[in-house]
C-alpha cells in the first residue's frame, strides 16, 4: 500500500477525531432527546469515514479500538466487545469499499451509508441477542429506525469532513485500485489552467516531474501548460479539487473530459462518437509524452506479431515491458490481446470487487454491429470493400487483415470517422480519403506496393502507423502543417519519415527524449513525432509480398517461426495462448468471450460498469442485448 | 483495496478478540481484566466527560438560544455584540435559575422523604439502546452501588457501578430495572419495569392483586427494599397513565408515566442516607391548589429540617 503521507500525523489525527466523536457522542448527542427516540452514532460514522481513506490495517485498528472505547466508556452497561466486534467489521468493510472514492462522491456516500446501516442492524441484533434482559426487542424496534435515519443523514457530512481532513494530511487513494489515474490514458488531476474545480484527463506521465499543486511545465515545451496534478503515488489525491476526486466513469464523461481537455490545452480531440483509443486523455494533447509505463498490461503490442515488427523487436534484442521501452500510447485501443493475458487481467480485476476495477474495452472481442457501435472486422478479404456503410456516417471502423484488390475502406462521404486497420495490404492504396478533414488514422502493418497513406488534403489528423513497410515512402505529406505523426517499426527502402515541409521533432524509441535535441537544427514547430525502431532493415521483411498479412498477436516477440505458423490460417485473427501453443504442444482451445463470468455482482444494476462487460448495448438509444 | 490474506488474517484476529471479550464478559460477570479496563476507562474517559460536560452544559440546555446574526456595520455590530453578551448573560442566568429550581425541588423531595442526598450532575448518556447515564460523583463522595438516584420530580434509577469520581446509573426506564412500588390510595403492592408496551417514555406497572381497581392518575411510590437497597422507600415514581387489562393475566397491568423526565436529566441526587422511618406517601407532589395555599419555607430551613429529621 502506497501512501502519500507518512509519519504519525494521520494516526494521531484519526485518534483525535475518534476521541472527539466519542466524547461528543456520549456527553451531548445521546442526551439530546431527538424525535423518534434514536440518536445518530457519530463514532460509527467516523470509523466508516476513516476506513474509506485508510488501509486495511488502519481501518481494522480504528474500528476495533473505537468500539472497545465505546464498550468501556463510563455509561456503558453492555458486554465488553460488542461494539468492538461490530465496528471492526464496519471498518474493514469500508476499507474494502474505498475504491468507490475514486468513482464518485455519490457512490462513496452510498457505500458509507450501506456500511452504516449494516453495522447498526448488526449492533441491534447483537444487543438483542446478548443484552436481552436489559434491552428488549421492543426498545430496539422503537429506536432503530430513527437511529438509521439520523445515521444516513449525517453520513455525507462526516464523510466530507474526514475525507477533506485526510486529503489535507496527504492520504491518497490506494494505488491497488484499478484507477483511471494510474492508467496511461489520463487521470483526473487538477488542471493548471486557472479554472479551479475542473477535472480534465491528462496524459499520465512518469510521475517524476510532477509537482504538487500542478502547474509544472513540460521541459522542452515551455509554451504550453502541462496539465499535471499532485500525483505522488501514481494516483490522484482525494479531494484535492472539488470535494472528492471524480474521474470519468462513463464513456460519455470521458468524451466530455476529452473535449474539455482539448479546450483547455488547445489540442484537437479525436473526432468520432467513440474514441477508439483507450482514454481520450491521450489525444496528442498537451505536450510531448513523458514515457509513461502502464501498470496494466498492454494488450496489443505494436511490434509483436505485426509483420516486420515482431522479428525486428526480437532480433534487436529489445526487451519489452521495460519502462520507457514500451510506447504507452497505443496500448489499449481495442481489447485484442492474448487470451491468457486477458484472463489474467480478468482474474486480477475480479478480485477487486464490484467497484475495484473496470474494463475499458469496447466490444469484448466481438464483432458488434450497429449504427453507433465501432465496427471491427477480422480478416475480410474479398473483392469488394469490406463493409460499405454509406448510411452510418460516424462509426469508427477497425479492420484486421483486410486485403483485397479493391481498397478495404473506401468511404466517400463519411466525414469524421477514425479508422484503424491492421495489416491492410493491397495493390491499391489502403486508405484513400479525398476529402475527410480531420480523422485520426491508425494502421498496423500495412504493406503494399502502393503508398500506404496518401492524404491529399487532410489538414490536421494525427496519423499513427505500425510496421508499415512498403516500397514507397511510408508517409508522404505534401502539405500537412501540424499533424503529429507516430510510427512504430516502419521500415522501408526509403527513410520512413521524410518531411519536406515541416521540421520535426524526432523522438527515437530508445532515447525517448522530452525535449527536442539541440543538435536538430531544423526544428521550427513543436510538432511531436515519435518513431520507434525506425530503420531501414531488410531482415524485417518477413512477409511475403504476394501473401496478405494477418494480424498476429503473439505472446512474445520471440519467433518468426511462430509468426509463420500463424500465417497458415488466414481468415481469422489468432488469439494464441503462448508460444508453446503455437508450436502445437497443447491443443488449441478456442476462446470465446464469456460474458457474465467472474464474481461481479451482475444482478445489481448500479454495480455494473457501463460499457463494461455487462454487454447491454445501446444502439441508438435502443437496448439490443441482454446480459450475456 | 485488494483483499489480501494478510488483511483477512487481521480481520479474523480482530473478530476473535472481540468475540473472546464478549465471551469472557458474558460468562464471568466481572472479569478482573474487563473490570480493570472499565475502571481505567471510567477514570480517564470519565474525567474527559466531566470536563466536556462542564463546558457544554449551557450549550446543551440552551442550544441556539444565544445565536444571532453577524453584522458588519460599526454601531450595528457594537449593538449586536452587546445584545449577544446580554443574551449570554441571560442564558447563564436562566441556567443558574433552572439549576436552582432543580436543586430546590430536590431539597424539597429530600426534605419530604427525610433522605440524605448527594447532588450530582449527569455528564454522559448511554450509547445506543442502553438506558444508563453517568454522574459526576463517585466513590470519593461516598457513592456505593445499589443506591437510589432521584431528581426533584421523582425516581431516576439506581447506581450500578462506581468508579473513583463517576458512577453509572441504570435508569428506571431500562428493561432490566424492576422497582417495587406501592399505589398511593390503597397501598397495593406491585412492581414497575421499563418500557411500557413499546410506548416511549412509559413504564409498565404490574400489581400483584389481579382484582385491584386501578384508576388513571393514581400515584406510585417506591416500597421498602431489604436494607434500603436498591431503593429507599417513599420516592415518587409516577402516575398511572393507562390500563392494560388482560383477561388471563395473573396480575393487573398498567402503564405508568414517570415523574422524572428520564430522557432529559440534568441535576439528580444520590440518596446516600436512607430515612429512619418510611416516609410513606408524604414525598408525593401535592396538588397545585394545596401547594399554592401553603407557604413554603426557605431552602435553608428545609435543609435544616431535613438534617434534623435525619438524626433525631
Amino acid at each position: 500500500m502506497r501512501r502519500a503521507g507518512t509519519g504519525l500525523a494521520r494516526p494521531a489525527a484519526a485518534a483525535v477525531a475518534l476521541l472527539a466523536a466519542l466524547l461528543f457522542q456520549l456527553t451531548i448527542v445521546n442526551g439530546v432527546p431527538l424525535p423518534g427516540g434514536g440518536t445518530p452514532d457519530l463514532v460509527l460514522l467516523t470509523v466508516i469515514a476513516i476506513g474509506l481513506v485508510s488501509g486495511p490495517r488502519a481501518g481494522l485498528a480504528t474500528g476495533f479500538l473505537a468500539g472497545l472505547a465505546l464498550d468501556v466508556a463510563p455509561p456503558a452497561s453492555n458486554l465488553a466487545g460488542q461494539y468492538a466486534l461490530v465496528f471492526c467489521m464496519a471498518g474493514y468493510a469500508s476499507v474494502r469499499m474505498r475504491g468507490s472514492l475514486r468513482r464518485s462522491a455519490l457512490l462513496a456516500i452510498g457505500c458509507a451509508m450501506v456500511v452504516a446501516a449494516a453495522a447498526e442492524a448488526m449492533a441491534a441484533g447483537l444487543t438483542v441477542a446478548l443484552d436481552s434482559p436489559e434491552v428488549s426487542l421492543a426498545t430496539v424496534a422503537q429506536v432503530l429506525p430513527a437511529t438509521l435515519a439520523y445515521d444516513l443523514a449525517l453520513t455525507p457530512l462526516l464523510l466530507f469532513a474526514v475525507v477533506r481532513l485526510a486529503a489535507k494530511l496527504g492520504a491518497g487513494v490506494d494505488a491497488d485500485v484499478i484507477a483511471p489515474a494510474g492508467e496511461p490514458g489520463g487521470s483526473a488531476v487538477p488542471a493548471a489552467t486557472g479554472r479551479p474545480g475542473i477535472w480534465v484527463p491528462v496524459p499520465a506521465g512518469g510521475g517524476s516531474r510532477h509537482r504538487a499543486g500542478g502547474g509544472t511545465v513540460a521541459p522542452g515545451d515551455p509554451g504550453r501548460p502541462w496539465v499535471v496534478g499532485d500525483r505522488t503515488a501514481g494516483g490522484a489525491q482525494v479531494g484535492s479539487v472539488g470535494w472528492l476526486s471524480r474521474p470519468a466513469t462513463s464513456r460519455r464523461a470521458r468524451r466530455k473530459q476529452a473535449k474539455l481537455t482539448a479546450s483547455l490545452t488547445g489540442a484537437k480531440p479525436r473526432k468520432g462518437d467513440i474514441s477508439v483509443a483507450a482514454r481520450p486523455g491521450r489525444l496528442f494533447t498537451a505536450s510531448a509524452p513523458t514515457g509513461a509505463s502502464s501498470r496494466r498490461r498492454a494488450r496489443l503490442r505494436p511490434w509483436a506479431g505485426v509483420p516486420g515488427s515482431a522479428a525486428s523487436a526480437a532480433l534487436l534484442g529489445q526487451p519489452r515491458g521495460r519502462s520507457g521501452a514500451r510506447p504507452a500510447s497505443i496500448a489499449r485501443p481495442i481489447h485484442i490481446g492474448r487470451p491468457d493475458d486477458a484472463q489474467r487481467h480478468k482474474r486480477r480485476s475480479s478480485r477487486d470487487g464490484p467497484w475495484g476495477s473496470r474494463d475499458w474495452h469496447g466490444t469484448d472481442r466481438h464483432a458488434v454491429f450497429g449504427p453507433s457501435v465501432p465496427r471491427i472486422s477480422f480478416g475480410s478479404n474479398d473483392a469488394g470493400p469490406a463493409r460499405p456503410r454509406h448510411d452510418a456516417p460516424r462509426v469508427p471502423r477497425i479492420s484486421f487483415g483486410s486485403n483485397g484488390t479493391r481498397p478495404a475502406h473506401v468511404r466517400p462521404a463519411a466525414p469524421s470517422v477514425p479508422r484503424i486497420s491492421f495489416g491492410s495490404n493491397g495493390t491499391r492504396p489502403a486508405h484513400v480519403r479525398p476529402a475527410a478533414p480531420s480523422v485520426p488514422r491508425i494502421s498496423f502493418g500495412s504493406n503494399g506496393s502502393g503508398t500506404a497513406h496518401v492524404r491529399h488534403a487532410a489538414p490536421s489528423a494525427p496519423r499513427i502507423s505500425f510496421g508499415s513497410n512498403g516500397a514507397g515512402p511510408a508517409h508522404v505529406r505534401p502539405a500537412g502543417p501540424q499533424v503529429p505523426r507516430i510510427s512504430f517499426g516502419s521500415n522501408g527502402a526509403r527513410p520512413a519519415h521524410v518531411q519536406h515541409g515541416a521540421g520535426s521533432v524526432r523522438l527515437r524509441h530508445g532515447a525517448f527524449a522530452h525535449a527536442p535535441s539541440a543538435s536538430t537544427p531544423r526544428v521550427r514547430r513543436p510538432e511531436p513525432k515519435i518513431s520507434f525502431r525506425t530503420q531501414a532493415w531488410p531482415g524485417a521483411m518477413v512477409t511475403n509480398p504476394r501473401r496478405p498479412a494477418e494480424p498476429r498477436f503473439a505472446a512474445s516477440a520471440s519467433a518468426a517461426r511462430a509468426a509463420r505458423s500463424v500465417r497458415q490460417h488466414r481468415a481469422q485473427p489468432h488469439f494464441t495462448r503462448g508460444p508453446q501453443t503455437l508450436a502445437g504442444s497443447r491443443p488449441r482451445t478456442r476462446k470465446t468471450a464469456r460474458m457474465g463470468a467472474g464474481r461481479r455482482l451482475r444482478w445489481l444494476r448500479w454495480a455494473r460498469v457501463r460499457g463494461g462487460r455487462s454487454a447491454v448495448w445501446r444502439i441508438g438509444g435502443t437496448r439490443t442485448g441482454r446480459s450475456r | 483495496m485488494r483483499d489480501t490474506p494478510r488483511s483477512r488474517l487481521l480481520l479474523g484476529a480482530a473478530l476473535i478478540a472481540a468475540l473472546s471479550l464478549i465471551a469472557v464478559d458474558y460468562a464471568k460477570g466481572s472479569s478482573p481484566i474487563i473490570g480493570s479496563t472499565r475502571s481505567a476507562a471510567g477514570s480517564a474517559l470519565g474525567a474527559a466527560e466531566r470536563a466536556i460536560s462542564a463546558v457544554t452544559r449551557p450549550a446543551r440546555r440552551f442550544l441556539g438560544a444565544g445565536l444571532s446574526g453577524t453584522g458588519n456595520g460599526g454601531q450595528v455590530a457594537t449593538l449586536e455584540r452587546q445584545l449577544a453578551s446580554l443574551r449570554a448573560q441571560l442564558s447563564a442566568a436562566q441556567v443558574a435559575s433552572q439549576r436552582s429550581h432543580e436543586l430546590s425541588a430536590l431539597l424539597r423531595l429530600a426534605n419530604a422523604g427525610t433522605y440524605r442526598v448527594l447532588p450530582a450532575a449527569v455528564i454522559a448518556f448511554g450509547q445506543g439502546y442502553q438506558q444508563t447515564v453517568t454522574l459526576d460523583v463517585g466513590s470519593a463522595q461516598g457513592v456505593r452501588p445499589q443506591q437510589t438516584v432521584l431528581d426533584g420530580d421523582g425516581l431516576v434509577g439506581q447506581v450500578i457501578s462506581v468508579s473513583g469520581r463517576t458512577c453509572t446509573v441504570l435508569l428506571a426506564s431500562a428493561s432490566s430495572s424492576v422497582v417495587g412500588v406501592r399505589l398511593a390510595p390503597g397501598g397495593e403492592v406491585g412492581w414497575v419495569t421499563g418500557q411500557g408496551g413499546g410506548r416511549p417514555g412509559l413504564l409498565t406497572l404490574q400489581v400483584l392483586d389481579p382484582a385491584a381497581k386501578l384508576t388513571i392518575g393514581e400515584p406510585l411510590v417506591t416500597s421498602a427494599s431489604v436494607a434500603d437497597r436498591p431503593f429507599v422507600p417513599g420516592v415518587p415514581v409516577g402516575v398511572i397513565a393507562g390500563l392494560r387489562n388482560r383477561a388471563a393475566s395473573l396480575t393487573t397491568v398498567a402503564l405508568v408515566r414517570p415523574y422524572a423526565r428520564l430522557t432529559a436529566l440534568d441535576v439528580v441526587a444520590v440518596v446516600v442516607g436512607p430515612p429512619r422511618h418510611n416516609p410513606g406517601f408524604s414525598a408525593l407532589p401535592r396538588p397545585p391548589g394545596l401547594v399554592a395555599a401553603r407557604p413554603q419555607p426557605s431552602g435553608l430551613a428545609r435543609r435544616i429540617g431535613a438534617h434534623q429529621a435525619g438524626r433525631p
